[in-house]
């Protein structure tokens, strides 16, 4: 039973593992393309980090020390867009996206603008 | 809910997985922090103390179908884990049966301090966590009464009647 059970627990922390060098892989390739000529791939990069989401932050970091201006600029974009809510401000604009990825709403509202908030 | 609720990782992933946010100021020339659009800003220890529930209209909280119709609302600053379980009841259509619910268990919870705890309730709130959390509980009855009050209309026209309120109480021209 007991071995079982550890060959279950080996078998997990290899899949893990193997996850997170594809995380890792996947990461490096598209730091590579953020620095590209091709400024819809860079787009399309910054886009993709997003969507790893914290497991990228980590080696995003690091990046953001050697990496020139523009590509700074785009790294700070992705931990903003991953360690903070999302917000927008234009409502019809949130009910296109909404009804796009099928997502419900969620409105905030207060005394204060975006960032200058309690 | 800057230095506490929405900087907490399990509300930004749950709110950036789940929702697309909005974010509406509805007193724009209100300068209450000194600045027109910014309010101060408390650390995490500050409001360690303050009480869950509170804020009142100032903070204000939908969840929305995609075409508008607001589904839930909930009214005042919570903590991570509390605002979390209350947006829980509206990421899908909340029925009134389940608000009937939860305001039910909510009520339950408030008398089971107050039977078990009868001295507490007689202690100021800075030095009682349990009369913050009965009075936390009370904040979030009325909550659901609330949201029964605005669910099934269309969010444009409710943050028009609260701009126009705060237009009356002179907070904004």
């Amino acid at each position: 039973m007991r071995q079982t059970t550890m060959k279950a627990l080996a078998a997990l922390l290899v899949a893990a593992s193997f996850g997170l060098a594809q995380d890792e892989a996947r990461v490096a390739t598209l730091l590579e393309q953020l620095g590209g000529d091709d400024v819809e791939a860079r787009e399309a990069a910054e886009a993709e980090l997003v969507k790893v989401g914290r497991p990228a932050l980590p080696v995003i970091r690091k990046a953001i020390l050697k990496a020139d201006s523009e590509v700074k600029g785009r790294l700070e974009r992705v931990v903003k867009a991953v360690t903070e809510p999302r917000w927008m401000t234009d409502l019809a604009k949130a009910k296109e996206i909404a009804a796009r990825e099928k997502k419900p709403i969620l409105v905030f509202s207060t005394i204060g603008d975006v960032g200058g908030y309690v | 809910m800057r230095s506490v609720t929405f900087a907490d990782d399990k509300v930004v992933d749950e709110l950036n997985a789940k929702f697309v946010l909005v974010w509406n100021n509805h007193a724009p020339d209100y300068g209450g922090g000194g600045e027109r659009g910014k309010q101060p800003v408390f650390s995490a220890k500050e409001l360690e103390n303050y009480p869950e529930g509170a804020g009142g209209g100032n903070i204000r909280t939908y969840l929305c179908r995609a075409d508008g119709t607001i589904l839930h609302y909930v009214e005042g600053w919570y903590k991570p884990a509390r605002f979390l379980e209350e947006i829980a009841v509206s990421a899908t259509e909340t029925t009134a049966k389940q608000r009937a619910e939860r305001r039910e268990a909510l009520l339950a919870a408030q008398r089971k301090i107050e039977r078990e705890h009868p001295d507490e309730m007689k202690k100021p709130f800075e030095e009682s966590a349990l009369r913050r959390e009965y009075a936390m509980l009370g904040l979030l009855v009325n909550v659901q009464d609330l949201s029964r009050a605005v669910a099934g209309q269309m969010i444009p026209k409710v943050l028009e009647q609260v701009r126009r309120a705060n237009e009356e109480r002179g907070i904004i021209k």
